[in-house]
């Protein structure tokens, strides 16, 4: 029997037994429990319902139907339903009897005389004694049952609830059994626990140590045995773990002298072996030296002789004996190896001009004597030979001093030589051409800290900016403070922004030259060098003539655009000035007809005179407006300038504000001089307007003064357009602000203006000049700033009989002849018809050309004039007049036109006319104009 | 049958009809939804919480009509003589 068996054995009973005596314990524990609880269990039932009872029944008191009979019944039944509803355990039964032990209700069909006869009379007495009981009762008839009962007074009503003993303590039996098939559980499940514990803390270690005891037997070390236990059977593992690592011990020392000893003989051995592999190699070795060395010499020979120089190692005696010396020696030196070798003809076989030689010879032997290293080297050496090209080399000798040796090298240096020379001839000439160039040539350096130099510029800076090319070059300054100073930035930011982005720059910069502006364009590329210094080369020309050149070009252009301008509005207002001369010519016509009507004694006569004046002036607007656009032509003729210039003060006093006074002095009366009023009246206009508007914020004095003078010879002389003789000297004079010095010669240059743009067209003072021009006279000028303004005017007297005079002779030539008459407007040709037939005449009139034509042509000598308008739609006067003269060339013809660019005087002359007239015709003028042609036809 | 708890207590047997204060409070769950920017349109339209009923005894008494516990017990105070 093994050892936990046994200890199980003696445990097992002890255990039974205290489990036996539990058992009983709480089975008389659980009997007690069961039985109150069920009796609680009843007891809530029971007066759960009769609350519910009481609820139904306080509802009837509190609304008053406690003593309605068909409530009362109804609500009890409900109450009774209530009680049917409960559920309770089979085994019990509820039931309710009134006072007098009736049986009201049962909860279970049992039968309803025995319960009334058992439990009539029980209720009965516990109503009377008003006694409630929870317990168990023995009632009469042997029936042993527990109850509860209740009263519910309101209703006279004992309810019991009751359950028989038999069924109640079925509960306790049930416990009872599950109670002990639990203890008996726990039980096994205890001595299972037990065994456990044993076999863990007893019988595994014992069977460890005895399975280690035995290992230790079979000489395995234990290192450790698996007890870990601190009772005496963790001491025995211990120490049975002691004594296995000694007995291991033992044998490893053992098995250790043995190996020892092995080692020892094998390393002998592998000596022996390593000692003779070694005397092997070495002869190995010493054979692969002697091969390596034959091939590296003739390495190093292949290498010599390959070398672009020529290697040589010779004596330091004057007479050169050579110990070895490489192929290219001989070579350079343009002789033989052998011609060196002998130190004899060393010197002939390599410098053939013999004082050359000698020379060379001397210089060479002196240096390598010298023992200076620095003088053992000698650059260029010629080595000519008759009829070749002579070569250059350059040889350095550096001595060997233990040994009396040098090493001479010798390397040519022919192309180096040759490109030097091509170098310096490239940059004489390049320095030729940029000296000899009207550019500024230069190179500009900016370094890295932004300091300028020139490390080169032509002479030509000399001719164009007037500073020496050697003080550029000293002092860069000199060149930048020539640079105009608005102009010294563009010209600085331009390099900056070129040395940053490496871009060509170019730049067109101003500089002061004797104190005169004037202009270079500059053209350079910028090169960055490894300083980080930017380097431009570049070239600089004046081009101030080509700026002067291109601001003329500008000016020019403006003044093109102007006239453009001008000559627009003159064909403009030659359009207008046609339809304007054909009202006036109505306008006017009837105003001579109306005046012939109306007799002078009528207030209308004088309104009619007002009207005639008013149109008159509205001629001379319109010629003034052709005038000014050039398209009319002058009409000069001997005029009282007196009375002109006072027609034009009297206009302009009430234009002229009133801050500035006008005075007159005007010292003739009747001289005349050849002029056209309209434009000595537009001279006056202009001269004033602009004397006004210098005096229009401070006011002033505009001073007039027309005064007679005579020029001698002498004094002629001053104007070079006058001639000596009386003249007519006019002054306007302001007190302005005058004009600057600076400007006074542009004052009559076209287009030159000094107010804003929109208020003057430049145009005022040229006009004036140019009227003056054509009327023979001279205009000067005399202003100085804040004096004011004095414009002095010479017209030469006329010597012509004055015109006016001849027409004031009233009596309007009449006459009998037939006229024809066209024009296209309708009221001219009825205006003109009643104007011709009070003079006499007989007018036939056509608003065609063709209806004139054809009258004309049906009857040609009926006509004895022929009268027509130029500007006719289909065909012009001319054209019609060609076809009328065809058909008849003798008939006279007066051509009229408000204006056209097609006739004028002189061509109506050419074409055969009789006359020209222009609109608006005047009476008395026209009737002239007839008399005379028709007076002349007859002579 | 009444339709107020007026008309019950004139003589109407019984009247069952929302109740008026536990309508006023749905209401005002309603207003301050809308209050705080629920759009009305999306509140949804749900039955009375909560029925008032009134009972005239008398009327059930002389219409010899016992009215039931349940019943009487919802009526609570609305029973009217």
């Amino acid at each position: 029997m093994k050892l936990q068996t046994k200890i199980a054995l003696s445990i097992i009973p002890l255990v039974l037994l205290g489990i036996f005596t539990l058992g009983i314990w709480s089975i008389d524990k659980a009997k007690e429990s069961t039985y109150k609880a069920n009796l609680l269990y009843m007891d809530t039932i029971v007066n759960s319902y009769l609350d519910d009872v009481n609820k139904i029944h306080n509802l009837l008191t509190k609304n008053g139907l406690d003593k309605v009979d068909s409530f009362v019944s109804e609500y009890k039944l409900k109450a009774l339903k209530g009680l049917e509803a409960i559920q309770i355990i089979d085994v019990s039964h509820m039931f309710i009897f009134n006072s007098s032990g009736e049986l009201i209700f049962c909860s279970n069909k049992s039968n309803k005389n025995e319960l009334e006869s058992v439990w009539g009379p029980i209720a009965k007495e516990s109503w009377a004694s008003s006694k409630i009981e929870s317990e168990l009762q023995l009632i009469p008839k042997g029936i042993q049952e527990v109850y509860v009962v209740r009263h519910f007074k309101p209703w006279n009503w004992v309810v019991f609830f009751s359950m028989s003993d038999s069924d109640f303590l079925q509960t306790e039996r049930q416990i009872r059994n599950a109670t002990m098939g639990i203890a008996s559980f726990c039980s096994l499940l205890l001595i299972l626990l037990v065994l456990i514990v044993f076999r863990k803390f007893f019988v595994s270690p014992i069977h460890t140590l005895a399975k280690a005891a035995s290992a230790i037997t079979d000489g395995q070390d234990i290192k450790k045995i698996d007890v870990l236990s601190s009772d005496e059977l963790g001491d025995l593992a211990r120490n049975m773990e002691v004594m296995s690592k000694a007995i291991q011990s033992q044998q490893a020392e053992i098995k250790k002298s043995n190996i020892d000893l092995e080692n020892r003989i094998e390393k002998a051995t592998s000596e022996l072996k390593k000692t003779n592999r070694e005397l092997n190699q070495e002869i190995e070795d010493r054979k692969n030296a002697e091969k390596s060395l034959l091939e590296n010499e003739a390495y190093i020979r292949a290498i010599m002789d390959n070398l672009p120089i020529g290697v040589a190692v010779n004596s330091i005696n004057p007479s050169v004996t050579f110990s070895y010396m490489n192929n290219n020696f001989p070579k350079f030196y343009r002789t033989t190896r052998k011609a060196l070798e002998d130190p004899d003809i060393f010197w002939d076989s390599v410098y053939e001009d013999p004082v050359f030689r000698e020379k060379i010879k001397k210089r060479v032997l002196d240096d390598c004597a010298s023992g200076d290293p620095k003088r053992m080297k000698w650059d260029d050496l010629p080595i000519t030979r008759k009829g070749e090209e002579t070569v250059f080399i350059s040889a350095s000798n550096t001595p060997l001093p233990d040994k009396q040796l040098m090493i001479s090298t010798v390397w040519d240096v022919t192309l180096r030589k040759r490109a030097e020379e091509a170098l310096q001839k490239s940059e004489s000439k390049y320095k030729r051409l940029s000296e000899n160039s009207p550019a500024v040539v230069y190179q500009f350096r900016m370094t890295p800290d932004g300091e300028f130099t020139f490390p080169y510029i032509s002479n030509a800076v000399e001719s164009i900016m007037g500073v020496a090319a050697q003080k550029v070059l000293q002092s860069p300054s000199e060149f930048l403070d020539m640079i105009h100073p608005e102009d010294q930035n563009v010209f600085l930011d331009g390099i900056l922004e070129s040395a940053k982005s490496l871009e060509l720059y170019h730049a067109v910069i101003r500089y002061l030259k004797d104190g005169e502006e004037r202009w270079v364009e500059a053209r350079s590329t910028p090169n960055l060098l490894e300083d980080g210094s930017v380097l431009w080369d570049g070239f600089m020309v004046d081009i101030t003539e080509k700026k002067i050149a291109e601001k003329e070009k500008i000016k020019l252009e403006d003044q093109l655009q102007q006239a453009q301008k001008m000559e627009s509005i003159g064909t403009l207002a030659g359009g207008i000035a046609h339809d304007f001369n054909n009202i006036l010519a109505i306008i006017f016509g009837n105003t001579e007809l109306a005046l012939e009507d109306v007799p002078e004694h009528n207030p209308s006569h004088s309104n009619l005179q007002e009207i005639k004046k008013a149109s008159l002036r509205a001629t001379d607007i319109v010629r003034q407006l052709l005038n000014f656009t050039r398209i009319t032509d002058q009409k000069l003729q001997p005029i009282k300038i007196a009375l002109v210039i006072k027609d034009s003060l009297k206009f302009l006093k009430s234009t002229i504000p009133t801050t500035i006074d006008i005075e007159q002095d005007i010292q003739i009366t009747d001289e005349t001089i050849l002029a056209d009023s309209t434009q000595i009246n537009q001279i006056m206009m202009n001269l004033c307007i602009n004397a006004s508007h210098a005096m229009e914020q401070t006011g002033g004095d505009l001073a007039v003064t027309v005064e007679k003078v005579i020029l001698d010879n002498n004094s002629a002389k001053a104007y070079p357009d006058l001639k000596s003789g009386a003249h007519v000297k006019i002054m306007i004079s302001d007190t302005g602000p005058g004009i600057d010095p600076e400007i006074i010669d542009q004052i009559f240059d076209p287009y030159f203006t000094t107010k804003g743009v929109g208020k003057g067209s430049g145009m005022g003072l040229a006009v004036v000049h140019g009227i003056v021009k054509n009327h023979n006279g001279t205009i000067s000028v005399d202003s100085s700033l804040g004096k004011g303004t004095k414009f002095i005017i010479l017209f030469p007297l006329a010597t012509e009989k004055l015109m006016v005079e001849a027409n004031t002779n009233k009596d309007i030539p009449r006459g009998n002849e037939t006229l024809l008459f066209v024009d296209d407007e309708l009221s001219i040709v009825k205006m003109v018809q009643k104007m011709f037939e009070r003079l006499g005449y007989k007018v036939e009139a056509a608003t065609t050309p063709q209806d004139a034509l054809e009258r004309f042509s049906l009857n040609p000598d009926h006509f004895d004039l022929v009268i027509t308008d130029m500007t006719m739609p289909q065909m012009t006067g001319v054209k019609l007049s060609e076809k009328l003269m065809e058909i008849r060339p003798d008939i006279p013809i007066i051509i009229c036109t408000g204006h056209s660019a097609l006739v004028d005087e002189e061509k109506a002359k050419e074409l055969g006319l009789a006359a020209y007239v222009t609109k608006p015709i005047s009476m008395l003028e026209t009737a002239q104009t007839i008399r005379k042609v028709l007076d002349r036809n007859k002579n | 049958m009444g339709n107020n708890k007026a008309s019950v207590q004139q003589g109407a047997l019984l009247h069952i009809t929302p109740d008026i204060e536990a309508s006023a409070r749905e209401a005002a769950i309603f207003v301050d939804a809308i209050l705080k920017g629920a759009n009305p349109g999306k509140i949804p339209i749900t039955p009375p919480a909560k029925f008032q009923i009134g009972i005239n005894l008398s009327t059930a008494l002389k219409l010899d009509i016992v009215v039931p516990p349940d019943m009487l017990d919802l009526a609570g105070d609305h029973v009217y003589r």
